[in-house]
């Protein structure tokens, strides 16, 4: 069984990360360049991104574009995604070097530029979506905590970044 | 003609993928759901599970139907009792196999233990659950009682308790 093990790793590699350069992320696995129409126009209201429970974004990394799938949030006008163990995330790393993301929902681009939120004011009704959203549960109140964990504190090192539309220079 | 070669090249990995994933692997390949949980089995019942808290990751397998499927689900451990949360979104072949079966296996450190899994139906015990796992999970802090929304969606949480099979009464 051993010797079969690098054939199995040899198969599943190639393969997938040839759908990822083909297709944009499937599912877990990062993708390239997103294709589809591109939105000029502005969005005032997100909210029908509550349908959609996952989108993709696509991030400038040092050679190629990265794509990846994730979740969103909105509240009004605002759309927010967040990443979960920010520092080892490469499409984190990515958006910290340059601002300038393509967002795909529904088959349309929009593009933006990702700006990390850490005021609790901002956090709180965005926590309070994500919590209705992807869990079906509800608080009187609720934020995310933009401070990082203490050492030896067992939880995630949450960011959420708020999509922006991206000035007529970007 | 070559192009029908590369397409069949294609799902000929596909399909070497799959089957290392699900029967060669020993467990989930990071999201990716795996089969069978190779490890030494544990034969004395856990009485405290604060031993499994910051183990990264905590698999758990189940053998509901005709393979295995394990994978590495959200999980908290409270007063020393070891809670699944699970979404639709990201565990549904998990809860639905628990559904119809509730036997795990969950590995902890290359062990495993042999275990039954209880959903928790109480909306208060949930609410004492579900604060910590948010806090663990998401770093999200919450004010007041956690109450499920009327919305059902595919993202709607269940929590499941691990218990020894003895306590829990299932077969073992």
């Amino acid at each position: 069984m051993q010797r079969l093990i690098p054939f199995g790793l040899a198969g599943i590699a190639p393969a997938l990360a040839l759908l990822a350069v083909a297709c944009g992320p499937v599912g877990p696995i990062p993708g390239t360049r997103l294709s589809g129409e591109v939105v000029s126009a502005a969005v005032e209201d997100w909210s029908s991104t509550r349908d959609h429970l996952e989108i993709e974004v696509e991030t400038r990394g040092r050679w190629l574009p990265h794509a990846v799938t994730t979740i969103c949030m909105a509240v009004g006008p605002r759309l927010y995604v967040p990443s979960r163990n920010a520092s080892e995330k490469s499409w984190v790393q990515n958006v910290l070097r340059d601002p300038r993301v393509r967002v795909r929902i529904a088959g349309r681009i929009y593009e933006r530029t990702a700006l990390r939120v850490t005021d609790p004011v901002e956090l709180a009704p965005i926590a309070l979506d994500f919590m209705r959203k992807y869990y079906g549960i509800e608080a009187d109140d609720a934020t995310f905590l933009a401070e990082p964990p203490a050492p030896g504190e067992d939880r995630a090192d949450l960011w959420v970044f708020r999509l922006d539309p991206r000035g007529p220079a970007s | 003609m070559r192009r029908r070669a590369w397409v069949a090249a294609l799902v000929l990995l596909l399909v070497a993928g799959a089957v290392y994933a699900r029967l060669l692997a020993g467990g989930p390949l990071g999201p990716v759901p795996g089969g069978w949980l190779r490890g030494e089995v544990v034969a004395q019942p856990v009485s405290d599970w604060s031993f499994a808290r910051l183990a990264r990751p905590l698999r758990v397998e189940s053998r509901a139907r005709l393979l295995p499927h394990s994978t590495d689900p959200w999980f908290i451990v409270h007063e020393g009792r070891l809670h699944l949360l699970l979404t639709g979104l990201l565990h549904g072949g998990l809860l639905e196999r628990l559904d119809e079966d509730p036997r795990i296996r969950v590995e902890v450190d290359g062990k495993i233990y042999e275990q039954v899994a209880v959903r928790v139906e109480d909306p208060a015990e949930i609410s004492r659950l579900v604060r910590p796992g948010l806090r663990k999970l998401f770093a999200i802090e919450t004010v007041g009682e956690i109450r499920r929304t009327s919305a059902a969606g595919a993202g709607n949480l269940a929590v499941f308790r691990v218990e020894n099979p003895r306590v829990a009464g299932a077969a073992p």
